[in-house]
C-alpha cells in the first residue's frame, strides 16, 4: 500500500471509498459522530424498542386510509355506542373457523336498568375478509382507492375498538385521527427548529445587546400560561376554516411556544463552542467566519439539537390533544386524538362506554415513546465517553 | 543567523472588560492580561515565555497568532525580504500570506481536534483554507506531513476519538506545520501528555525545528521542559515580562526575585542534593486590582520602600538580558547549576 502512495494518484479517492481493514476495530475509528451516536443509541434498550413503536405508529399514519375499515364521514346509527366486536373462532354448532369471525349485533333492552344494549345475534356470523372494497378515499390525498385492509360483508360491523355516540367506529377515527395528532408535532417542532436555530444563532453568535433583549422577549413568550394563550390565539381563527388550514394554524400556534426552547439550546451551544479550542483553531487556520458556523459549530449541537426536538415532540402531541380536547384545536367530523376524547369529557361515557377512553391509550404510548427515544439520544449524542 | 529578527512585539495590551451587575453598576474596571508587552523574537531561536498560571502568558501566545485580537499594540512580522508587516493589522490576501507563517500547537490534544472531522480533514483544513493548492497537492502535502510527524497513512481516514493523546498531538502538530510556517507557538504543547509522550513530542517538536528551520514561541509553566530545548526566556508575572535573558544565563544567575523563587521551585530529583528554595509568600495579586510600584512587591523578600511606590521599568542589565527590578545589580540571586532531566 505504501509504495501505492507514493504515487500520483489521488490520495482522498483511497482513504475515503475503500477501508484499509475491514475490521471491527478499523470501523470503530473511522466511524462519523453520527455512525456513533446510532450504534450507542441502538444499545439503549428502551430507545430501541421506542424507535421501532414510533416506526409502526407512523407506517400506521402513511396507510391509514387503508388500514381504517372506515371513513372519516361514516356513521352507523343503528349502532350508537356499540362495544368493540368480540373475535371468534368457534361457531355454535362446536365447529372450528381458521379464519375469525364476528357476530351480527341485535339491540335488545337491559331488562334491570332499561338501558340499550346490544347483543350478539348468533345466527349470523361475519368472517372477516381481507382487503375488501369499502369507503371511498384518497391515498395520501391522491391516489383513489376503496381498498381497506379487512372488514366483513355486509350488513354485519367489526368495531375493533367499538363506537361513539354517532355510531362512528373508533378504531378508524383513531387510525385516521393519528394523521393528525403525529404529524401536527412533526410540523411544529421543524418550525419551531427553524426559529429556533434563526434566533438563537443571533443571540448566540452576536451577544450583547441583541442577546439581551432576544433572552427577555424568549422569557416573557414563556412565562405565558399557556391555556388562556391557546384560547386566544384559536379565538382568531376564523371559525369556519377548511380542515387543512385548520391543521396549519394550530402548528404554527404550537411552535410560536415551542421555538423559545429550542432556541435557548442552539445559544447556550453556540456560546460554549465558540470557545472551544478545534474553534480557535480553525480560525488560526484561517478558516472564514461562514464556514466555521457552518463546519464546526453547526454540526457540533446538531446531535443536541436532535435530542431537545425529539423531546419537545411529546409536549407537542399533548398540547395538540388537550387543544382539540378543549375543542381549541381540531373540529369534528375531522379527528384528532384530542377531538376523540372529548367524548370522554362526560362522566357518562367513562362510566358506561369505557373503550372511549382508548384514544388515551395510543398518546401516552406515542409519547413515551418519543420520552424514552430522546432519553436514548441524549445518552448518545456524546458517543466518546 | 540567529540575530536576524522575525517577528517583534511592541507594546502589546490586551485588556478584558468585568461587568458587575446591572445598570450603572455595569461599569467596571478592565483586567490586563497583558500589560504594555514588548520583545524582539529572533529567527530559528526557541523563545520560551514562562510564569505561573493566571500570568497571562497563554493570552499572549493567542494575541502573537491572533486567535483573539489585542486591545492595542503591534505584531511586526519581518518576511523573507524584510519588509515588515504589522500582523494584527493585515487584512485579506496580506493577512492570508502572514497567516501561513504563524501557526498554533494547543495545550490540550483532546479540545484541540474537532471531534465530527477526519484526521485528514483536520490536517488539511488550513491548506483549504489558505492556499491555492489543488486536491492532489493537498493530499501529497498531508501524507508528507503525516510521515513526518509518525502518524501512520492508515489513519488519516479515521476520526480522533480513535487516538491516545500522544498520537493526537501529532496530528495537532501535522495540521500546525501543513502550511510550512516560520514561526510557531506551541501553547503548553506537552503539558497534557504524559512524561514517556512529552519526550517523544518534544524530540519530534526539535527534529523539525530543524529541518523546517522554524522559531517556536514556546509557552510553559514546566522550567525543565524549557530548559531543555530554548534558546531564550522571559520570565512573565502578572501580565508582564520581569526579567528576558538567555537559557544559561537565567538559569546559572537569575536577576529578578521573582525568577529565582520560580528557579528554586523547579523540584530536583536527587535526593542527596539539598538546595536553598525560595517560598514566596502570599498570592498572586488579583489582576484587575494589581498592586502600587513593582507588581510583585507584597511577596519579594527583597523589597525596600522604592518598590513598593514606583514600578520598574524593563531595562538592559547586558549580556542581552532584560529585567524590571530595582534592585537587579545588587542583588545576588541563586540559581540552578547543575542539570535537571526532563
Amino acid at each position: 500500500m505504501k509504495t501505492r502512495l507514493s504515487g500520483t494518484t489521488s490520495w482522498s479517492r483511497l482513504f475515503f471509498r475503500r477501508p484499509a481493514t475491514n475490521n471491527a476495530e478499523e470501523s470503530y475509528y473511522a466511524a462519523s459522530h453520527w455512525k456513533l451516536m446510532l450504534r450507542k443509541l441502538m444499545k439503549h434498550k428502551l430507545a430501541r424498542i421506542s424507535l421501532y413503536v414510533l416506526a409502526m405508529m407512523y407506517l400506521m399514519v402513511i396507510f391509514a386510509n387503508i388500514i381504517a375499515p372506515q371513513g372519516l364521514d361514516s356513521y352507523d346509527s343503528e349502532n350508537l355506542n356499540s362495544r368493540p366486536s368480540k373475535l371468534h373462532w368457534v361457531d355454535p354448532q362446536g365447529n372450528f373457523h381458521f379464519i375469525p369471525f364476528v357476530y351480527g349485533l341485535k339491540s335488545s333492552r337491559d331488562p334491570v336498568t332499561l338501558r340499550k344494549i346490544f347483543v350478539e345475534d348468533k345466527q349470523k356470523w361475519y368472517p372477516i375478509q381481507f382487503f375488501v372494497k369499502g369507503t371511498e378515499y384518497k391515498f395520501l390525498g391522491l391516489i383513489p382507492g376503496n381498498v381497506h385492509l379487512f372488514g366483513v360483508e355486509d350488513p354485519g360491523r367489526i368495531f375493533v375498538f367499538g363506537t361513539d355516540s354517532l355510531g362512528r367506529d373508533l378504531f378508524s377515527r383513531i387510525v385516521l385521527g393519528s394523521q393528525v395528532s403525529l404529524t401536527i408535532p412533526l410540523v411544529g417542532v421543524s418550525i419551531s427548529f427553524f426559529l429556533g436555530l434563526l434566533i438563537g444563532g443571533i443571540s448566540g453568535y452576536f451577544g450583547g445587546f441583541i442577546d439581551t433583549v432576544i433572552q427577555r422577549v424568549i422569557e416573557i413568550i414563556r412565562s405565558f400560561p399557556t391555556l388562556p394563550l391557546w384560547m386566544a390565539l384559536s379565538a382568531a381563527i376564523p371559525p369556519r376554516v377548511p380542515i387543512v388550514h385548520m391543521f396549519f394554524y394550530i402548528t404554527i400556534i404550537m411552535a410560536f411556544i415551542e421555538w423559545t426552547e429550542l432556541a435557548r439550546v442552539v445559544r447556550s451551544k453556540f456560546m460554549a463552542l465558540r470557545n472551544e479550542d478545534y474553534v480557535m483553531s480553525a480560525r488560526i487556520s484561517g478558516v472564514s467566519n461562514a464556514r466555521i458556523i457552518r463546519v464546526h459549530l453547526v454540526p457540533g449541537f446538531m446531535s443536541y439539537l436532535v435530542v431537545t426536538m425529539t423531546l419537545a415532540i411529546p409536549a407537542m402531541i399533548i398540547g395538540e390533544t388537550a387543544m382539540s380536547f378543549l375543542g381549541l384545536g381540531i373540529r369534528s367530523p375531522a379527528a384528532s386524538w384530542g377531538v376523540l376524547l372529548q367524548e370522554a369529557q362526560q362522566m357518562e361515557n367513562v362510566a358506561l362506554y369505557p373503550w372511549k377512553l382508548i384514544p388515551l391509550g395510543f398518546v401516552i404510548i406515542t409519547v413515551l415513546a418519543f420520552n424514552f427515544l430522546g432519553d436514548g439520544l441524549r445518552d448518545a449524542a456524546d458517543p466518546y465517553k | 543567523m540567529k540575530e536576524q529578527p522575525i517577528m517583534q512585539v511592541r507594546n502589546l495590551v490586551k485588556e478584558y472588560p468585568v461587568h458587575g451587575g446591572i445598570g450603572r453598576n455595569r461599569q467596571g474596571a478592565a483586567v490586563k492580561a497583558v500589560s504594555d508587552i514588548s520583545f524582539t523574537i529572533r529567527k530559528g531561536e526557541t523563545f520560551s515565555l514562562v510564569g505561573e498560571s493566571g500570568c497571562g502568558k497563554t493570552t499572549l501566545g493567542r494575541c502573537l497568532v491572533r486567535g483573539i485580537e489585542a486591545t492595542s499594540g503591534q505584531v511586526l512580522y519581518y518576511t523573507d525580504e524584510g519588509v515588515e508587516v504589522d500582523f494584527l493589522q493585515a487584512k485579506k490576501q496580506e493577512y492570508k500570506a502572514i497567516r501561513q507563517n504563524i501557526q498554533m500547537i494547543f495545550q490540550d490534544p483532546y479540545s484541540s481536534l474537532n471531534p465530527r472531522m477526519t484526521v485528514y480533514d483536520i490536517i488539511s483544513e488550513p491548506l483549504r483554507a489558505l492556499s491555492t493548492l489543488t486536491k492532489s497537492e493537498i493530499d501529497e502535502r498531508v501524507v508528507e506531513m503525516a510521515r513526518r510527524t509518525g502518524l501512520n497513512i492508515s489513519y488519516l481516514r479515521r476520526y480522533p476519538h480513535a487516538f491516545s493523546g500522544g498520537q493526537r498531538q501529532r496530528i495537532g502538530i501535522a495540521r500546525a506545520l501543513i502550511t510550512n510556517p516560520k514561526v510557531i507557538v506551541c501553547d503548553e504543547a506537552v503539558s497534557a501528555l504524559d512524561v514517556s509522550i512529552q519526550a517523544q513530542i518534544i524530540n519530534l517538536l526539535k527534529d523539525l525545528q530543524q529541518q523546517y528551520q522554524m522559531t517556536y514561541v514556546f509557552i510553559s509553566h514546566d522550567l525543565s521542559v524549557v530548559k531543555h530545548i530554548s534558546d531564550r526566556i522571559a520570565v512573565m508575572y502578572l501580565g508582564r515580562i520581569v526579567e528576558l535573558a538567555p537559557t544559561e544565563e537565567l538559569f546559572g544567575q537569575p536577576k529578578h526575585p521573582y525568577s529565582e523563587a520560580l528557579l528554586l521551585s523547579v523540584p530536583n530529583p536527587d535526593p542527596t542534593v539539598r538546595r536553598e528554595r525560595v517560598i514566596l509568600q502570599g498570592e498572586v495579586p488579583n489582576p484587575a486590582n494589581p498592586p502600587e510600584g513593582c507588581h510583585f512587591h507584597p511577596r519579594c523578600p527583597y523589597k525596600t520602600a522604592l518598590c513598593e511606590t514606583s514600578a520598574p521599568e524593563l531595562r538592559d542589565a547586558g549580556e542581552g538580558r532584560l529585567v524590571a527590578c530595582h534592585h537587579a545589580d545588587q542583588l545576588k540571586l541563586k540559581g540552578i547549576t547543575e542539570a535537571i532531566p526532563v
